[in-house]
């Protein structure tokens, strides 16, 4: 990745002024600061288009499964047809569920109590595990948002620091000597904002997703259980 | 994950290809090179301390020029006041026939008085030529003379009908007064020092350095701060009201002490002698001060306010 962004940069014209002459001539730091920053930005962008698909594809899934789910057909059709492949989410739920069902209707033997809670323990640990599947990757783009300022301008403050000593050394204070050396500096805080500001607002926007969807997923466990609890007592 | 990373990596590249190529071309900026203003600190001693001389100044014991024209101002014809106002650069020569004239008139000719009034009044078209030799020194009249003529005027109240004689004589062309006037109007109106003559009208040569001979009141700040670096007050002593000691110094020309202050006043006040004893500890601690060299003769000998609470501010 990272020679990926030094071929493109340098394949470039190098301007006197040009981001790439600032890169090249900046403090070792500030260059790893850079690199850094600008490794979190690929790798949040990457988690950001990557979530975003995840979302957009479960939320579909949890509205057809609601439709054909709602739709009237018999349950174990349903369940027949889902348990040929791997399912998520609300699928995912309704297959544990209904597979518990099945294996205790095959013993047939135990409490109804017993098998109502047997259900909801599953349908829970499903949840859970979708949940965490939903959130996985989602504290790396929290962590950028909240470090990644602060390693710019930790990147920045080294940045002024070593151009300040240059200036000490070379004994001349007019702003040509002083400028380059800020504004190479300043790229580094740049590069900070510039990672961060995405991945906060992806963060904010995901995480609310995730709850929405927690509670749809919570919302159907209730009711299949409801459902199932029905059953049971029907059948007693 | 795959395709989230692949879209991210193309998408940087693409942006950081785009910023390459797009900050290359920053426009330095176009600065038109402003005009500097010379600025020139003045300090206040120059308007403050004022004995700078001219050298056209005289002596103070010597009759001053300007006495001249004051004769003819008093005379009753007012024709002929235009062309004797060059007079004023009249050397000292001038004023002795003043005295002359008076005497002789008084003396000798009670009765003349009604004679020398025609006269005057017909001399307008004799004395023509020679006004045309003076004329440039009325372009460069200054206007000050009037001041000084009507001073002079009150404290000379003689009518003093003048003799002819002493008008010619005033009258004569001499270029050594065009000299002295033209060297008065050289001196540029910006220049700093204010000339005792602007002030009241007198010529002073003056002394050399066109500044009072006394301490400036950075020096004496000057002075109170490197006293105040020893000055560590005893308990009590910020608190008391009204409380100064004065210190009466001798220092030589290195700065140091030539001898022990001495407190110079005193008080009921049983602070006071803590008090002057820290303050002589303090100026005996800190010595040698440094002052200006020149101004020797006044921080020679001087009594110092030693007011505490000022000591501690600076």
């Amino acid at each position: 990745m990272e020679g990926l962004i030094d071929s493109s940069g340098l394949a470039a014209p190098a301007g006197d002024l040009s981001l790439v002459t600032l890169f090249l001539h900046a403090h070792i730091v500030v260059k790893i600061v850079m690199i850094g920053l600008i490794m979190a930005s690929v790798w949040s962008w990457a988690i950001i288009f990557d979530r975003a698909i995840v979302y957009a594809r479960s939320r579909k899934q949890m509205n057809r499964f609601e439709k054909v789910f709602w739709s009237g057909h018999s349950l174990e059709d349903l369940y027949r047809t889902l348990s040929q492949r791997p399912a998520t989410s609300m699928a995912a739920m309704f297959v544990a569920a209904m597979r518990e069902w099945q294996r205790s209707q095959e013993r047939n033997s135990g409490s109804f109590m017993g098998l109502q809670m047997r259900i909801e323990k599953v349908m829970d640990v499903t949840v859970s595990r979708e949940i965490e599947r939903l959130e996985r990757r989602l504290m790396f783009l929290a962590s950028v948002g909240s470090v990644a300022p602060f390693v710019g301008l930790f990147g920045t403050v080294w940045g002024i620091m070593t151009s300040f000593q240059a200036i000490a050394a070379s004994e001349n204070t007019s702003l040509a000597v002083v400028a380059p050396g800020i504004a190479e500096a300043l790229f580094a805080t740049a590069l900070g904002l510039l990672a961060a500001i995405p991945a906060t607002v992806a963060y904010n926007r995901f995480a609310s997703e995730v709850s929405r969807q927690t509670s749809r997923l919570e919302g159907f466990a209730d009711e299949f259980s409801a459902i199932l609890s029905r059953q049971l007592d029907e059948r007693m | 994950m795959r395709v989230g990373l692949t879209i991210s990596s193309c998408a940087h590249a693409a942006v950081l290809a785009m910023a390459v190529i797009g900050f290359a071309s920053t426009k330095p900026f176009e600065v038109t090179p402003e005009v500097a203003l010379p600025v020139d600190l003045v300090s206040v001693e120059e308007y403050t301390n004022l004995t700078t001389g001219l050298k056209s100044g005289e002596i103070k014991e010597t009759p001053q020029a300007p006495k001249a024209p004051e004769e003819n101002n008093a005379a009753p014809q007012p024709e002929p006041q235009p062309e004797e106002k060059p007079a004023p650069a009249q050397p000292a020569a001038a004023p002795e026939p003043e005295p002359e004239p008076e005497p002789a008139q008084a003396e000798a000719e009670p009765a003349p008085p009604p004679e020398p009034e025609p006269e005057p009044e017909a001399k307008p078209k004799e004395p023509e030529k020679p006004q045309y030799v003076q004329l440039p020194k009325k372009v460069e009249m200054p206007r000050r003379p009037p001041r000084p003529r009507q001073e002079v005027a009150r404290n000379e109240p003689k009518p003093t009908p003048i003799t002819p004689q002493a008008r010619e004589e005033q009258k004569q062309f001499d270029p050594d007064s065009i000299a002295a006037l033209l060297d008065k109007q050289e001196r540029p109106p910006e220049s700093g020092g204010v000339t005792q003559e602007a002030l009241d009208g007198q010529a002073s040569l003056g002394a050399p350095t066109g500044l009072a001979n006394r301490l400036s009141m950075s020096d004496i700040d000057y002075l109170r701060q490197q006293m105040s670096r020893c000055w560590s007050p005893p308990v009590g002593v910020l608190d008391a009201v009204g409380l100064v000691v004065k210190l009466d110094l001798e220092l030589n020309l290195d700065g140091s002490l030539a001898r022990d202050p001495i407190v110079a006043n005193s008080s009921g006040a049983p602070i006071f002698t803590i008090a002057a004893e820290a303050a002589r500890r303090a100026v005996i601690q800190c010595q040698p001060y440094s002052l200006p060299p020149e101004k020797f003769d006044v921080w020679r000998r001087m009594i110092v306010n030693f007011d505490p609470r000022e000591m501690m501010g600076g």
